[in-house]
């Protein structure tokens, strides 16, 4: 038998060699046999003493790290301590579900009251867009919601205007068609259209009689689209107008409009209601004065009797929403105007001239005074005098003038 | 098989104490932990109480240990306030002696290898080889090697700290 190696010494002075070899325990050595060998090998004695000593040496240093007297609780005390520690973690358990509970009720109101407060939030935000979009503050604001007004001349006829406008039949671009009146012949019905006052509009006589020289029409125009995908295809130029027309004191004529109707831009969403307030000019203003157009009145026209009567396509703001064509026409010339919403609360007036001064029609560009907050810049596009008229600054006004198309 | 807890209370309870002292080098402490593990203790019924005892108080041990080093700065901070009521309070000579000798010896302890020490602390503490190897998953074959090991390095790393102090000291 080799000699025995230190673990197997110290397995044995620990008492842990089993009587007989337990080879499944991989305890391949019994206490006979080590005793046996320990008798016969003197060198092995003398290792089993040297690890007899480490053993005693490290118990000694063992015990001296040791803690000392312990003071050992009774076993009912430790029960004790088990039993209130048990109910204080029922008790800790109860309590978290409880808190937890009334913290779900808490963030229940919290999130009321946070939805509430957004939906305040978010709708005086919106009255507020509404309020700012209006530029002319001095109208009411019953009236300001989609509000246009047309200046007409103070010379104007009403009682005679009234009774054509009460006479005459209302006219649509079919109507025209069906007279033959487009394409050649069309600019030369459109006007006879204009001077006989049959444009699309009811006119609703006022229970008194103001003077002629000062009354004004108050027109309130209201297009509606009959449904959301809109009017046939074959009625996309026509603008639904003036379903009311009410005299009214003063010399103005307002017109309401509610929804923007170019077909061509029906695709992209546009705002469902727009509101400016703006002075359509009369034909003395926009000639400069020169010639005899007081006579002259504006009068809510198609795109196409526009188109006749400027012998061309009607130049627009591409991107624009257009909301309504009118035409005026004096012996100075014709002008059609056009209107295009420039956002949710104001419109772009273009005033397209022909055969206008000579000083207008030659500026390439050419800066107008400024009336009623309005800015206005004169450009030239195809044989065409432009005026654009609009709440905004000279610089964007001029940027709008360079996305002009005449499509 | 319901579990005579107090008897076991009796015979396990010193040898737990000793256990934890020698991983968290404080009495009071030792014996809070000796009587939290016994309160665990008391709610469960394992097949082996006496290993499931030691196997939570070494749980607790080491969590306490972890505790020990987050809080480490903080007794830094306090250490000379500790050493200044050392000052002023009188320390009986046996006390001091006794601290010194405990410091050396967790010293050396802290020299052996984790599963030397942790072997060696079963032993000291009351298992058998059998336990041992339940206890550390080493074969009950190995324990004696392990042990050997360990009570040699012990004695070598305590012989060559006290040289160390008595010679600085």
């Amino acid at each position: 038998m080799p000699h025995l190696d230190e673990g197997l010494l110290h397995t044995y002075l620990d008492g842990a060699l089993s009587r007989e070899a337990d080879k499944a325990a991989e305890a391949f050595e019994s206490r006979q046999d080590v005793e046996r060998h320990l008798n016969e090998c003197a060198e092995c004695r003398t290792a089993l003493e040297d690890a007899r000593q480490l053993r005693e040496e490290s118990a000694r240093i063992l015990s001296a790290a040791g803690p000392g007297r312990v003071s050992m609780p009774s076993f009912e005390e430790l029960q004790a301590r088990a039993e209130s520690a048990s109910s204080t973690l029922k008790q800790q358990a109860d309590t978290g579900v409880e808190s937890q509970r009334r913290r779900l009720l808490r963030m229940r109101s919290l999130a009321w009251a946070a939805t509430v407060v957004l939906a305040a939030t978010v709708g005086w935000y919106a009255r507020t867009a509404v309020l700012t979009s209006t530029p002319d503050q001095s109208v009411s604001e019953s009236e300001t919601d989609a509000q246009l007004t047309i200046q007409i001349p103070q010379t104007h006829d009403l009682a005679t205007a009234g009774d054509s406008e009460q006479q005459a039949p209302r006219r649509s671009r079919a109507a025209v068609e069906e007279e033959g009146l487009l394409g050649a012949e069309a600019e030369e019905g459109a006007v006879r259209a204009l001077g006989e006052r049959t444009a699309t509009i009811e006119a609703v006589q006022p229970p008194s009689n103001p003077p002629a020289d000062t009354v004004a029409v108050r027109r309130t125009v209201v297009a509606e689209r009959s449904d959301a995908l809109g009017p046939p295809k074959g009625a996309s130029d026509t603008v639904s107008m003036p379903d009311i027309v009410r005299v009214d004191s003063g010399d103005r004529v307002a017109a309401t409009v509610n929804q923007p109707e170019d077909r061509d831009r029906m695709e992209s969403p546009q705002p469902r209601q727009v509101s400016v307030v703006s002075s359509a000019p009369t034909m003395a203003q926009v000639t400069g004065g020169r010639g005899g157009g007081d006579e002259s009145e504006w009068t809510n026209v198609d795109k196409a009797s526009a188109e006749a009567i400027l012998q061309q396509s009607v130049p627009r703001i591409e991107g624009l929403t257009v909301l309504g064509y009118a035409a005026l026409v004096a012996a100075e010339g014709r002008v059609v105007r056009i209107l295009q919403a420039l956002d949710s609360g104001n419109v772009v007036e273009l005033l397209v001239m022909r055969g206008i001064s000579e000083d207008l029609s030659t500026a390439d560009k050419k800066r107008v005074e400024p009336t009623d907050g309005l800015n206005s810049l004169v450009v030239v596009r195809d044989n065409l005098s432009i005026r654009l008229s609009a709440p905004v600054t000279t610089d964007s006004l001029r940027v709008l003038g360079q996305q002009i198309v005449s499509r | 098989m319901s579990i005579d807890w107090a008897t076991v209370y009796t015979e396990t309870y010193s040898d737990l104490v000793r256990f934890l002292h020698r991983k968290v080098w404080d009495a009071d402490r030792a014996q809070d932990l000796a009587q939290e593990v016994f309160v665990k203790a008391l709610g469960s019924n394992p097949d082996n109480p006496r290993a499931w005892l030691f196997t939570v108080a070494n749980n607790l041990a080491r969590d306490e240990a972890r505790a020990a080093v987050r809080q480490k700065k903080h007794l830094v901070l306090i250490k000379g306030e500790a050493e200044a009521r050392q000052e002023t309070a009188p320390q009986a000579a046996e006390e001091v002696e006794r601290n010194e000798k405990m410091e050396v010896v967790r010293r050396a302890l802290e020299m052996l290898s984790e599963k030397d020490r942790t072997v060696l602390l079963l032993w000291d503490a009351g298992f058998n080889y059998d336990e041992i190897a339940e206890q550390t998953g080493l074969s009950k074959g190995a324990i004696g090697t392990t042990l050997a090991r360990a009570r040699a390095r012990l004695v070598e790393a305590h012989g060559r700290l006290e040289d160390k102090d008595a010679a600085s000291g």
